[in-house]
């Protein structure tokens, strides 16, 4: 009678059987949901990006708690054509199974999990990378790099620092090639290039890689201004930059140098294409004026699958996943990239500082690790707060879109070595 | 892979990235150069 009452709720039942079979996973569920709930709280605060994380939060706290017995074809598990034993159930969720490949499975689920065909259509292809790359092309105004195109650039090199020095460092922590660089592309600070990278390199693991990726660049906002802090003195944040001559640029001229640049990434690195495409299309779109079309991947296209997005990234976030042995390293490595990359691009700002005679402000590197625009704002933010009458932001926003497009070229350079 | 080839894949890695990211630069430099040329002349 106990028992049957307690199989009524169903979240509960598992989770009582969690802690008499498997304590870990008892501890882990537990641990995701009070995780959800710091996330929508941090969200709702503002320190972590409300965007992803409410939908992230909500999602994490959902497929923790949301756990029945099933069985095991139900749950996800593909049999591999041998008889599954009548009467044996495991644990499961109704929202998608990650890594069902199988056609007859992968069928059977998509009529089960409510997520699976969003997933399986949008996420596990990379549908979703590039149309948030798409919406991130609608945003940028490539006019900020056209004023100085070589300084903008040369800081993006420097901020992607990380993105190659955590390579090595993940191959000595016994990380597979194809895992160690997905995991070293977080120090491009763009979820949209790491999902992609882990799809194409290193497809089992791509799900506590991205899902790492996702919650650690919500902490740039709020980690990047102490290192600014840390390794800029306040006499030269308060610093102006040097005024450069202004240019009219024109809508044409953005838009050529969209299509240049988009035919000229996808002639030398053909596995990024769809990335270089999508993110080029938003920018063609929005200087030929298409108002209906920016209006359209804006709105609904970029918001619609951040959402989504969110979403997936808190159902994939299931207790099996943080007790994956290898979560700890990709933990450890994600941080790693994202530190080295800021401390790249600063070094980058001061090597501008000296190269102008002095007359940059060194705090603009920072914006040189593309998580567009959030770290233009940040470098403003730091230089607003020690000089309220300095504006660094259309330096800041070279940098940024630059680092786009070096982030871009990097994951094609490792696809392509690498795959 | 050990470390030391990882690192040097890693310096081939980002070398490559460097070169190709300045040529986009000196692209879009000269696209803007040559468009403002033509749309003056």
């Amino acid at each position: 009678m106990n028992q049957s009452w307690l199989e009524m709720f169903g979240g509960i039942a598992t989770l009582a059987d969690a802690a008499r079979i498997n304590p870990a996973v008892f501890w882990a569920r537990i641990g995701m949901i009070l995780l959800a709930f710091l996330l929508v709280y941090l969200g709702k605060k503002g320190t972590l990006e409300p965007l992803l994380m409410i939908p992230m939060g909500l999602g994490m706290a959902a497929v923790n708690a949301g756990v029945l017995f099933l069985d095991p074809v139900t749950a996800g598990f593909v049999n591999n054509g041998e008889p599954i034993a009548e009467g044996v159930r495991t644990h499961g969720t109704l929202f998608v199974a990650p890594l069902v490949s199988e056609t007859n499975s992968l069928m059977n689920i998509m009529q089960i999990d409510f997520l699976q065909p969003i997933y399986t259509m949008m996420f596990s292809n990379g549908l979703i990378a590039c149309l948030v790359f798409m919406g991130i092309g609608v945003l940028l105004d490539v006019g900020f790099v056209l004023a100085r195109p070589y300084s903008s650039m040369f800081l993006a090199i420097a901020g992607e620092l990380g993105t190659v020095a955590t390579f090595p460092i993940a191959i000595l922590l016994g990380l597979a090639p194809g895992e160690a660089a997905a995991i070293s592309m977080v120090g491009g600070a763009d979820g949209p290039m790491v999902l992609f990278t882990s799809l194409m390199l290193a497809k089992d693991m791509f799900v506590p890689i991205t899902v790492v990726a996702y919650l650690y660049l919500g902490l740039t906002y709020g980690g990047y201004p102490y290192l600014i802090k840390f390794l800029v003195p306040k006499k030269l944040l308060a610093l102006p930059c040097k005024p450069v001559k202004p240019l009219r640029i024109t809508s044409s001229e953005k838009l050529a140098f969209a299509v240049l640049a988009c035919t000229v990434m996808c002639l030398l690195f053909p596995v990024a294409a769809p990335l270089f495409l999508s993110l080029f299309l938003g920018v063609a779109v929005r200087e030929a004026g298409l108002t209906y079309f920016t209006n359209l991947v804006e709105n609904v296209l970029l918001y619609g699958s951040t959402m989504f997005l969110g979403l997936l990234l808190g159902i994939l976030c299931e207790a099996g996943t943080i007790l994956n042995p290898k979560i700890f390293k990709l933990l450890v490595l994600g941080i790693l990239a994202l530190l080295l990359s800021g401390i790249g691009g600063i070094i980058g700002g001061y090597i501008m500082y000296f190269a102008t005679g002095r007359k940059y402000n060194p705090a603009v590197g920072i914006a040189a690790v593309s998580c567009v625009p959030t770290t233009a704002k940040v470098a403003q933010k730091c230089v607003s707060a020690a000089n309220p009458s300095v504006i660094v932001l259309p330096e800041a926003l070279g940098a940024n879109i630059c680092g786009v497009i070096t982030t871009a070229v990097l994951t094609g350079v490792y696809v392509t070595l690498l795959r | 892979m050990n470390w030391q080839d990882a690192s040097l894949f890693a310096l081939k890695v980002y070398g490559i990235a460097a070169v190709v990211s300045m040529a986009a630069a000196a692209v879009l430099h000269g696209t803007f150069k040559a468009l403002s040329k033509l749309s003056k002349e």
